[in-house]
């Protein structure tokens, strides 16, 4: 069964219109709440349309980060609209214990499915095709650990990024610090880009001797970048270039170049 | 007094370090007073009176290629001369930036290249110290080898992990002091080098001990060090805010690594104030 709702954003001061399918109701069904939220996102906000398993709208709310649960966890489907650009993922069941939160899409039938857990959080992934079952897992837990530490400041369109960007990485080589990565994407809305003068006077006098290591194009991007939000910076790229943005901007703090500075 | 001729026979490299002076005079001054609030008016001292040893460079032009990269990492190094007071044993801080800066120069990666060499077939690299891990990308570059770099600041060794992934190096970063780090190479050590400027904060003689304790036989021992030539090094007032009281003489080194480490076929290559030494354990 499948029906439409319309719901009114009161952010936006305007209607929207939901599909309900059999997938919400069930997650309602499971639900320890009886409900599921349904996400939909808005630019910089979420509004989250809450139905309980015959289909009936219980509630919307509108968030900025993150919702928080406390108690109960709180039970959040992800339409399948969103997954759509994905290559390997068809689904994910991702528990954040630190904000009492079950968030879950699926957009088709998987070829295997893994499960990682980092102390309560956990992350179960379906890929529709095989692959390296060993650096898959290595992501996956990168992913979960990142997500985890930037929850504090994470979004949910932030989470999808980062969702996107763990789908196109699978298949190549994770670093130690790949965690990292996934934590400043899920926050990049909350972090801003900030130059350090006498460092970037000197690393701007060699950038060029090291052009083999890392793209200078990016580097010298994520420098012009100083005082935006690194989600600025990243916004409209594809999931391999805000890869690599997010890497590169690692290097140059780790140099001391620039500082990626929390904003509340 | 010196004249004017004598700076003019002195090297572009030794002339880009004393152009950093002004701005080191400029950073003790600032570093004074961090330092007295630390306990380590010492260290700024002992800077201020290596540098009124050390004869200033004459007004020149400009330097360029390597020459002005070396003098803007000096600079750099001054301008955070209050910063640098409390640097330890681990490769963090400003002296992490300042060794990418400095290994990147052309004279630099050559000097490392020259000296490692061929690496032995089956052989393993092991740079300790490592800082951001330049001296390993080149030996393991040109060599094709595999290799282990050790350092003890978790930041370094995520910045060689970065260089290792994006370069397709087999080289694997080890947190783990220069005693240590020959325990982590898991086949016998055809290199064992101290060439980043991370390095200089340890006893080279003591890296030398462990080198020749590490090494298979017919392996080489590589560092690059500011060493002295009887009179003071022009690198030696930044290192003297770092807490490194004394530079090693060159003949004193010499006598250690030879005659009571036990290496021999020593070749050495000086350019400016840094001086390349190579010994193969017999």
């Amino acid at each position: 069964m499948v029906r439409v709702i319309r719901v009114y954003c009161p952010r936006c001061e305007r209607d929207y219109e939901t599909v309900v399918t059999d997938d919400y109701l069930r997650a309602a069904r499971e639900s320890a709440t009886g409900v599921t939220g349904i996400v939909d996102i808005h630019d910089d906000h979420a509004l989250i349309i809450f139905v309980d398993a015959q289909g009936h709208e219980r509630g919307v709310r509108v968030y900025t980060l993150l919702p928080r649960s406390i108690g109960v966890a709180q039970r959040l489907s992800i339409p399948e609209r969103y997954l759509e650009d994905l290559e390997r993922i068809v689904s994910i069941v991702l528990k954040l214990s630190s904000r009492g939160l079950i968030i879950e899409g699926s957009k088709g039938s998987s070829f295997f499915a893994l499960k990682v857990s980092e102390g309560e959080d956990e992350l179960e992934l379906s890929l529709g095709s095989s692959g390296d079952v060993k650096k898959i897992g290595e992501w996956s837990r990168a992913f979960l650990l990142g997500v985890a530490r930037g929850a504090e400041m994470a979004r949910l369109d932030t989470l999808l990024l980062s969702l996107r960007i763990l789908d196109a990485c699978l298949d190549r080589t994770p670093p130690s610090y790949a965690h990292q990565v996934f934590k400043l994407i899920v926050a990049s809305r909350n972090i801003t880009i900030r130059l350090n003068e006498e460092e970037s006077e000197l690393f701007e006098t060699y950038i060029s001797r090291i052009a083999d290591v890392y793209p200078r194009h990016h580097l010298v991007y994520v420098l012009r970048s100083s005082g935006s939000t690194f989600y600025e910076a990243i916004r409209d790229r594809d999931p391999l270039t805000v890869y690599e943005l997010a890497d590169c901007a690692l290097a140059l703090k780790r140099r001391g170049v620039i500082e990626l500075e929390e904003t509340s | 007094m010196r004249r004017l001729r004598d700076f003019a026979r002195e090297d572009p490299i030794t002339l880009a370090i004393k152009l950093a002076y002004a701005h080191l005079r400029e950073g003790l001054e600032k570093a004074e007073k961090r330092a007295r609030r630390l306990g380590l008016e010492d260290r700024v001292e002992d800077a201020w009176r290596v540098l009124e040893r050390i004869p200033s460079a004459p007004l020149v032009g400009p330097p360029s290629g390597d020459a002005e990269l070396v003098r803007r990492a000096f600079v750099y190094l001054a301008s955070r001369a209050d910063k640098l007071i409390e640097v330890g044993p681990r490769s963090e801080g400003p002296l992490r930036l300042f060794a990418e800066a400095l290994m990147t120069t052309t004279f630099y990666s050559d000097l490392i290249a020259s000296m490692v060499g061929k690496v032995p077939r089956g052989s393993a690299v092991l740079e300790v110290q490592a800082g951001p891990g330049v001296g390993s990308q080149v030996a393991l570059t040109r060599s094709g080898a595999s290799g282990v770099a050790a350092d003890q600041d978790p930041t370094s060794l995520e910045i060689i992990e970065e260089r290792a992934l994006r370069l397709n190096l087999d080289l694997r970063p080890v947190l783990a002091s220069y005693n240590d780090a020959p325990t982590y190479v898991g086949a016998p050590i055809g290199v064992f080098m101290a060439v980043s400027p991370t390095a200089w904060l340890v006893d080279i003689a003591s890296l030398a001990s462990r080198a020749h304790a590490a090494l298979e036989p017919g392996g080489v021992f590589v560092a690059i060090w500011p060493v002295r030539h009887r009179e003071p090094n022009p690198v030696e007032p930044f290192l003297r805010l770092m807490g490194i009281k004394r530079l090693p003489e060159w003949d004193e080194l010499l006598y250690q690594v030879v005659h009571l480490v036990g290496f021999r076929r020593v070749r050495t290559k000086r350019i400016g104030p840094f001086t390349a030494i190579r010994a193969q354990k017999p």
